[in-house]
């Protein structure tokens, strides 16, 4: 009995491991992610094509979403959806809206920014304003700026009251624009956080462009607006001098964010802005006060310039050419190209599966 | 007992032989798998390869579209990225239909797979001819597997017309 049970035992052995064998003798192919790579090579030959075709700058520049999404599906499979992003250049429509403003607040606004619908290298540029007070309302989806006329809304400080939902905006690549004179102790606190401001004693009011030729410099991309809509080159902007500003204690430091400052030793800020404030998302602008009693003096109409030049790349300079809105699939491939127009601006295609 | 082989012995040597066998078989069983696996993605390779020198490479001669001219080697460049010359694919045409075999031979293709060329119009209409195929075996069998690779470039016509330019390697 002893040897057949021994017997029957390696039996049960072998099968054991015969068993077990199959667990690890699987055929293990992964997928080459040809498949991919080709969705990805069209989606890059499609741009390429449009670009050199002309296609793609023309409908860029007259904003024809239709002519756009018409010829993207002609090229691209039926198997994916794809979304279109500019980026680089100022938005098509500029969504303001305007802090619990008062109606005299929202004409002064639109006064400073005349004409609201305006022609940029060719392309239709509309800025578009409206007022809304935060305390009972959402910033609606599709702004792109909150501006606050003034740091005192409501007898409180506006960017202090409001900072979850101002947070909030930035964090989906909005921005935030503060028109106002300002204290120590407002540089020191939650505007001074937001808008990355430092203190000295104020100083005098006239300032030039941080730096016109630095493309790192916001200073040098407002001032491409700014030469743009006053209808200017950008080496005529050397003499521009901003006169009427109130006075600043705003320090210039030594960064790429001067939009506005006195020349010389401990120099001043008047115009400064600040980006990649909450999830490395967002924009902010804060614009010294100046004297706004006469928008036809020519004084003041070049801050008023300054000013609209600021609000340009505040618009967050990133916007899509969807015919409907479109939100792409987790699983994604971002294909991009240059564009050398009368602008230079990024077109980026994004394709997605329709089926996983 | 000299000579005797006992019954566990026996036993362990057959179930040594059943293992390896089993083991053998497994792996033997696999091999077509990743044997097509490897020729699929060859054929995607290769398709892929050829999509490119047909849109970026200019063919030698450069010229090799003017009558006379000794073709060594066929590109649809105009030497520009993504800019197709016209008069280079009207004479790839007119050279698969007087000799697939040479055109093959011009591609660097081994016998062991066939290409199809397609240059189409983004309405699918042909650019040259009356048929997109401006390239392609007489005969073709649906058993063999195949990949296509579609590529985008533009006519060096006054309008820059987009096209479409499909390699398929069988």
């Amino acid at each position: 009995m002893k040897g057949f049970a021994r017997i029957f035992e390696s039996i049960i052995a072998s099968v054991v491991i015969l068993t077990s064998l199959t667990f690890f003798l699987v055929p293990n192919i992964k997928a080459s992610g040809w498949e991919d790579a080709t969705i990805q090579t069209l989606a890059q030959d499609a741009l390429e094509s449009a670009y050199l075709n002309g296609t793609l700058t023309r409908y860029v520049n007259t904003d024809n979403v239709t002519s756009l999404y018409t010829l993207m599906s002609q090229v691209l499979p039926k198997s994916v959806d794809f979304s279109i992003e500019v980026s680089g250049t100022v938005n098509n429509i500029i969504n303001i809206v305007c802090v619990d403003c008062t109606d005299d607040n929202v004409t002064e606004l639109k006064t400073m920014l005349i004409p609201l619908d305006f022609s940029y290298k060719d392309r239709n540029i509309s800025i578009r304003v409206q007022k809304l007070s935060l305390a009972i309302n959402d910033v609606p989806k599709d702004t792109n700026i909150l501006v606050f006329f003034g740091k005192v809304v409501n007898g409180a400080n506006g960017i202090k009251t409001y900072e979850t939902k101002i947070n909030s905006t930035l964090s989906n690549g909005g921005s935030v624009v503060l028109l106002s004179d300002l204290t120590q102790q407002d540089a020191q606190g939650v505007i001074g956080n937001m808008f990355n401001l430092s203190w000295s004693n104020p100083a005098s009011p006239t300032s030039k462009f941080d730096d016109l030729y630095d493309g790192r410099k916001v200073s040098h991309n407002v001032a491409r607006y700014y030469a743009n809509t006053s209808s200017k080159n950008l080496a005529d902007l050397s003499t521009v001098d901003f006169t009427v500003f109130h006075q600043s204690g705003v320090i210039a430091d030594s960064d790429l964010k001067n939009i506005a400052k006195s020349t010389g030793a401990n120099s001043k800020a008047f115009v400064r802005a600040n980006y990649n404030i909450v999830n490395s998302n967002g924009r902010s602008v804060w614009i010294n006060d100046y004297t706004r009693t006469d928008h036809n003096d020519r004084f003041t109409k070049t801050i008023d310039n300054l000013t609209k030049a600021s609000i340009m790349w505040a618009s967050g300079e990133k916007f899509k050419l969807d015919i409907i809105k479109k939100e792409p699939a987790p699983v994604n491939f971002r294909t991009g190209i240059l564009v050398f127009d009368k602008d230079v601006y990024t077109v980026e295609l994004i394709v997605w599966r329709i089926y996983f | 007992m000299k000579g005797v082989v006992e019954i566990e012995f026996i036993i362990s040597i057959f179930v040594f032989i059943t293992t390896v066998s089993f083991v053998t078989s497994i792996v033997i069983s696999n091999m077509p798998l990743f044997h097509g696996a490897s020729m699929s993605d060859t054929l995607k390779a290769k398709s892929w390869q050829y999509s490119e020198m047909l849109l970026f490479d200019e063919g030698a001669p450069t010229d090799w579209q003017l009558p006379d001219k000794d073709v060594k080697r066929i590109g649809l460049s105009n030497g520009k990225r993504y800019v197709l010359d016209k008069d280079k694919i009207d004479k790839l045409a007119a050279l698969c239909s007087s000799g697939y075999a040479s055109v093959k031979d011009k591609l660097g293709l081994d016998f062991r797979n066939d290409i199809i060329i397609e240059v189409s119009y983004l309405d699918d209409s042909p650019v040259t001819g009356s048929s997109k195929t401006i390239c392609g075996p007489s005969a073709v069998t649906q058993i063999r597997p195949r990949f296509q690779t579609v590529r985008l470039g533009i006519l060096n016509d006054a309008d820059k017309t987009i096209i479409h330019i499909k390699a398929i390697i069988i």
